[in-house]
């Protein structure tokens, strides 16, 4: 029933027939889905429809809780590591697939100990070379020349769209293979959400990027891709040009001009 | 300006503003009956500080504090008791904080959530609200005969220590679960494992309300009477422990912890129930001393807790 | 859910109706004043172009309002920019027909060459067209649409049927080269009023189907639709 049009470029990570159970409930049916390397793919979809529930599959944030279960695949590429596969460890998925999370939540330290962290959670890291990881992950979060002179200064005394920043520094500094963002600017004002946009825009060259968004014209303006997702299923997926202005699906067709969700 | 079809209306009606008079009534009557209620309790605290002063005040001095106990009221003194005291909170803590902690963390961090984990939750509920006389008894079977251990620091500090972990226990687990999920999803989602976010976040978050639980709990062992007078804490002690350290290797020595003990709650007991009226004028000296030890703990516990407050937001 | 949106919709689909209509019958009457050498039906042809133009002006201002304000997407996109397009092909078949106009004056002035019977034969089949594509975009009706793009060849062939008589017409006698070549013009503006209700038809498709067809030269074929 869905209609998911395959990437030209090659795939990151692809889900097959991805179903998610919260105990006996079922939150996500079957859904197969590609996600393209190095391009961003956005997930809409009213409340409820199993977006965010998709996204943290692919990092198994869900294993955090019990009594929830997997069904289906849900590959990595290039080596085709089924990440929902039990035997597969969460921690080396978290590993190559980082998140930055609706609210922004920098640990409460300092600014260069919040993006130290996952880089000195694997050890082996001198302090130079730290120091390095560090400047070009405040760099490439576009946070650096504001920060640079008080990176021992207490993280929570940033403004919140600093702090979302920070956080995607926090992310980007173990170099992760997908980038994962949860409603990031839903907490955020319309100045520092333009800026994570930008930043995202910029991102999209260099890592993967799935972002889940409530706002139509955020995933229109961020993303490649867009996938629709709707009471659990994907229902469309397809370049983001065509999806906002010739769906092939009545039912996107109706969320993508406001008339439900 | 017509508010004929507008969803404001004004507020000057008659009933709406009968009504709000009453309320604010009730407002100014509950503020002033709290206020007091405020008053009658801080002039109860002062009324027993001041009691303790007027009697004691006066026998207080270096003499007093450097004394053994002695029949003669006038040279008898608090030495054993407070080092006594003291001893025995630093067993206590010993014991306590790492058992505490680790079962707090434990519950909280890593035990499923199961049918075996709820009965682990009530009985450590259960166990904060057991009579202190009936640690005692269970110390002295125990640690005393069982274990061989005698009528010792150590025992002191073991049934002190047991009676303190439910509460430390709980409060931990309090402080523990205060701390936010999305901290711990942050660090999860870095690829912490579950010991690398309990250390690195979850125990310093939490650790302001910790250290409260722990301070409280202490200051509450250094009251304790009755189990101590159950294992066998004596009331006239008229010399110190063993030093705790000694000339040859390992340079460190245990024997202090088999001496027998004394605390100051112990030897008010013994002043006051003596007819001479002296006596009771030292035990309310000693009683001020405990007292101002107490305040030292308590507002140790307020300063540490600000201090890591001023760390730890969010 | 019904929302405020779709109303203003609504009313912009009736605009462009209205605009429609004034500019058939602009067409219609200015055919009517060369066939009836009314000088009097052409200068208020002339005069009412004003009114088209200004309608132009008011949709496009309401397009942009609403593309401004309700950030619209997939459908309701595409009507709204095939809207401001249809607005300025009807606004100039209008300024045709002034043009039109302007010609049946000045042929006013002598006598009439022959009797008119290709014209209104072209006035007739184009005014079709143009109502065809404006109830083609009132209906969403793609196939409709592709019908009038189809029903252009035949006034392309009636425009060289015309000129070539009119040519052998001037030929023969030099003293009706000056009617003849207005005649030509204004079966050239019919002929360019039909290429522009094509491009209306074109743009029907584009709403209905959300392919751009134009610029392409195959028009009239269903092919891999949705």
């Amino acid at each position: 029933m869905s209609v998911a049009v395959q990437p030209n470029s090659g795939l990151k990570a692809e889900s097959r027939n991805l179903s998610f159970f919260y105990g006996d409930a079922q939150a996500l049916k079957s859904i197969s889905l590609g996600l393209p390397d190095r391009h961003a793919t956005a997930l809409i979809g009213p409340s409820g429809c199993g977006k965010t529930t998709y996204l943290r599959c692919l990092n198994r944030m869900h294993d955090l809780y019990p009594g929830n279960r997997y069904e289906g695949e849900l590959l990595l590429y290039p080596e085709r590591i089924n990440l929902v596969a039990t035997h597969i460890d969460p921690i080396e998925i978290r590993m190559r697939i980082g998140m930055v999370f609706q609210k922004p939540n920098p640990f409460p330290k300092s600014i260069y100990e919040n993006v130290a962290y996952g880089l000195r959670i694997r050890g082996g890291l001198k302090r130079t070379d730290l120091d390095q990881a560090v400047e070009r992950a405040l760099r490439d979060a576009a946070l650096w020349p504001e920060v640079r002179d008080r990176l021992h200064d207490h993280a929570l005394n940033l403004s919140g769209g600093q702090q979302q920043r920070l956080c995607i520094a926090r992310a980007l500094a173990t170099r992760p293979e997908i980038l994962l963002f949860d409603e990031p600017t839903s907490a955020l004002d319309p100045t520092a959400t333009a800026r994570i946009e930008e930043l995202v825009n910029d991102l999209k060259q260099k890592v993967t990027i799935v972002i889940v968004t409530h706002n139509m014209q955020q995933a229109a303006r961020v993303s490649d891709y867009t996938a629709f997702m709707y009471e659990g299923r994907l229902v469309e997926c397809d370049r983001t040009d065509k999806i906002f202005t010739n769906p092939s699906n009545t039912l996107t067709e109706a969320y993508v001009t406001g008339r439900f969700g | 300006m017509s508010l004929e079809n507008a969803i404001a209306k004004p507020t000057s009606c008659g009933p709406d503003r009968r009504r709000l008079a009453r309320r604010k009534r009730v407002d100014v009557l509950f503020a002033r009956a709290g206020f007091l209620v405020t008053l009658t309790v801080l002039s109860v605290l002062l009324a027993l500080i001041g009691q303790l002063a007027v009697e004691g005040a006066g026998r207080l001095s270096w003499q007093f504090l450097t004394s053994f106990p002695s029949r003669f009221a006038a040279q008898a003194g608090i030495l054993s008791a407070w080092i006594g005291t003291l001893l025995v909170m630093l067993l206590t803590a010993l014991v306590a904080v790492p058992l505490g902690l680790g079962a707090a963390v434990y519950l909280e961090e890593y035990a499923p959530k199961n049918r075996l984990t709820t009965l682990i939750d009530i009985n450590i509920a259960n166990l904060a609200g057991v009579p202190s006389i009936v640690y005692g008894l269970m110390a002295l079977a125990l640690f005393v005969y069982e274990f061989r251990l005698g009528q010792s620091f150590l025992t002191a500090g073991l049934t002190l220590a047991l009676l303190v972990l439910p509460m430390i226990i709980i409060a931990a687990r309090e402080a523990i679960r205060a701390v936010p999920p999305h901290i711990r999803e942050a660090a999860y989602a870095l690829g912490a494992t579950k010991w690398q976010t309990v250390q690195d976040h979850v125990l310093p978050c939490s650790m302001g309300g910790i250290m409260t639980g722990l301070i409280l709990a202490l200051s509450r062992a250094v009251g304790e009477t009755a189990p101590l007078i159950t294992v066998g804490a004596l009331s006239f002690i008229a010399f110190l422990p063993h030093p705790p350290w000694q000339s040859d290797f390992p340079f460190i020595s245990f024997q202090w912890m088999f001496d027998p003990f004394t605390v100051m709650p112990i030897q008010m007991f013994n002043w006051v129930s003596r007819p001479q009226e002296e006596f009771h004028v030292n035990a309310a000296a000693a009683g001020l001393v405990l007292l101002f030890m107490t305040l030292a703990m308590n507002a140790l516990a307020i300063a540490v807790r600000a201090r890591f407050r001023k760390r730890i937001r969010w | 859910m019904q929302r405020h949106f779709d109303q203003e919709l609504a009313d912009l689909r009736t605009e462009i109706l209205r605009m429609g209509t004034l500019v058939e019958r602009q067409i219609e009457s200015s055919i009517q004043a060369l066939v009836d050498r009314d000088a009097h039906l052409a200068s208020s042809v002339i005069e009412r172009d004003v009114e088209v133009n200004g309608m132009d002006v008011e949709i496009d201002e309401t397009c942009i309002r609403l593309l401004a304000l309700q950030s619209p997407a997939a459908g309701d996109l595409r009507f709204i920019t095939t809207a401001m397009k249809i607005s300025t092909e009807l606004e100039r078949m209008s300024d045709l027909a002034e043009n039109i106009s302007e010609r049946a004056i000045e042929l006013n002035e002598e006598p009439q060459l022959k009797p008119y019977i290709d014209i209104p034969r072209m006035s007739n089949w184009t005014m079709r067209m143009v109502r065809e594509c404006l109830e083609a975009f009132v209906r969403s009706d793609a196939t409709l649409a592709r019908k009038v793009c189809a029903d252009d060849d035949f006034v392309d062939d009636l425009t060289h049927q015309l000129f070539r008589e009119l040519l052998s017409f001037m030929i023969e006698n030099p003293g009706t080269i000056s009617r003849a070549i207005r005649l030509t013009f204004i079966g050239k503006y019919l002929e360019r009023i039909a290429d522009h209700a094509t491009n209306v038809a074109e743009l029907v498709i584009y709403m209905v189907e959300g392919k751009i067809i134009r610029h392409t030269s195959q028009p009239a074929h269903t092919d891999s639709g949705a």
